[in-house]
């Protein structure tokens, strides 16, 4: 060990007898300076970015500033429409009430002239009924008069024929009595039923 | 050194993959920031109909029987333009049927026929008689169940009751095959044959009578669709007189 540090030591002064200390020196510094040049390129670089980066974000800054500021008109412009949409609903709303109560009362008056009309229809269609049956009530009286005036006609025929000279046999004169009465029965009959239905 | 060198240019990449952070360019605005409507006010359940009259009320008519000597009237309603149904007493010993719409128009029946199932009756119109029709219900209404009556009560103005199913009951008159349904719906001569409807407007039943204590009956909606399927059930009405 001592040999080996003796040794050192003999070789170190050796070397500063030998080669001066400025031509070593020189020798190695090339060798240590290019990491610093790395360095100073590195950072050079990264200044370079950082300033491309800088104006990069600057841009979009200015680009979002006047993004906002067209949201921000756009706020107040829609804020302002919402407000009018509002007032314009709250007059709607108002017409919206009156005409609710215009259309109540329209449907109302809808639904009482169809009544009134239905019971004008059941009116009318009841008179319809009543003027038949009076109808028919006049067609059987004229019917019943007309028997009534036939009988009539038939006794004074039965009369006269009683009262004239001309021969009839027996049977004869039965028959037309029988005919005769026949015709004042029905006659009769009809009048009697009529009398009923018009006393009901 | 080397290690240092190496340090520094991975500080740098570090710092430069930070750059990568930088926000976004604003993308163009929206033209229009209003959403256009969804729904259009003329849809939905909820919608007006043209003239303010619910739909109940546009099917819902009026029927006039002029008879022989008489004149009586109850309630129909629509199943389609030409169809409307009503009860079997209502058009009894019928020399004409008329019927009125909510809004006034007179229409006459063209054919009725009866069945004796039930106390319904189908009669037929050549006039349409409007563009609003039943909705018929699947199923029978159940106790408890919200109903609502749409008729022409004592022959006057359309108007609208509301009552409860009260449960099956067996018919009052005696003429009915099967059961029937009460409720509390209180009805009068005229509202025969009103359709009686649910919370959803469907038609769940038919009104055909009612008792003393103001309950009313109706021919449930599974007797009305039975009808209609099987046709063979009716018989047509001849007229009398």
């Amino acid at each position: 060990m001592s040999d080996g540090e003796d040794g050192l030591h003999s070789d170190a002064a050796s070397r500063d007898v030998e080669t001066p200390p400025r031509s070593r020196n020189r020798s190695t510094k090339p060798r240590r300076r290019w990491p610093w040049i790395v360095v100073i390129l590195i950072l050079l670089g990264l200044l370079a970015t950082s300033i491309t980066m800088t104006y990069e974000a600057s841009v979009r800054s200015n680009e979002w500033s006047a993004q906002v500021a067209e949201i921000t008109d756009t706020s107040y412009t829609l804020g302002k429409q919402v407000a009018d949409e509002k007032s314009e609903n709250v007059r709607l709303n108002d017409n919206i009430d009156l005409l609710e109560e215009q259309l109540s009362n329209s449907k109302d008056t809808v639904l009482q002239l169809s009544d009134q009309k239905a019971q004008w229809r059941d009116d009318t269609e009841f008179a319809q009924q009543q003027v038949e049956a009076t109808e028919n009530l006049v067609t059987r009286a004229a019917s019943a008069a007309n028997g009534l005036q036939r009988c009539a006609d038939g006794q004074q025929e039965l009369a006269a024929t009683l009262a004239s000279d001309e021969e009839y046999t027996p049977e004869e004169i039965t028959d037309y009595q029988d005919s005769v009465r026949e015709l004042c029965d029905n006659a009769e009959k009809a009048n009697s039923d009529l009398q009923e239905e018009l006393a009901q | 050194m080397s290690r240092s060198v190496v340090a520094l240019v991975a500080a740098c990449t570090l710092a430069l993959s930070g750059c990568n952070m930088l926000p976004q360019a604003p993308g163009p605005l929206p033209t229009d920031f209003v959403p256009s409507p969804s729904v259009s006010p003329g849809e939905g359940p909820g919608a007006l109909s043209p003239d303010g009259f619910t739909a109940a009320q546009r099917m819902t008519v009026r029927v006039r029987n002029v008879g022989c000597g008489f004149i009586s009237t109850g309630t129909g309603f629509a199943l389609d333009a030409h169809t409307l149904v009503t009860n079997r007493h209502v058009i009894e010993d019928t020399k004409k049927i008329q019927v009125q719409t909510y809004d006034g128009r007179s229409i006459n029946a063209t054919t009725a026929s009866t069945t004796t199932v039930a106390d319904i009756a189908i009669i037929t119109t050549e006039e349409s008689l409007g563009g609003t029709f039943a909705n018929v219900a699947r199923q029978d209404p159940v106790e408890t169940d919200v109903v609502t009556v749409v008729g022409y009560p004592k022959g006057g103005r359309l108007s609208t009751v509301s009552g409860v199913v009260l449960g099956e009951s067996p018919d009052p008159l005696g003429s009915a095959i099967g059961t029937v349904l009460a409720t509390t719906a209180t009805v009068e001569p005229g509202s025969s044959g009103s359709p009686v409807l649910d919370e959803d407007g469907r038609v769940v039943g038919v009104v055909y009578a009612k008792n003393k204590s103001n309950q009313s009956f109706i021919v449930p909606v599974s007797t009305l669709k039975t009808l209609l399927d099987e046709t063979s059930l009716l018989v047509p009405e001849a007229a009398q007189c």
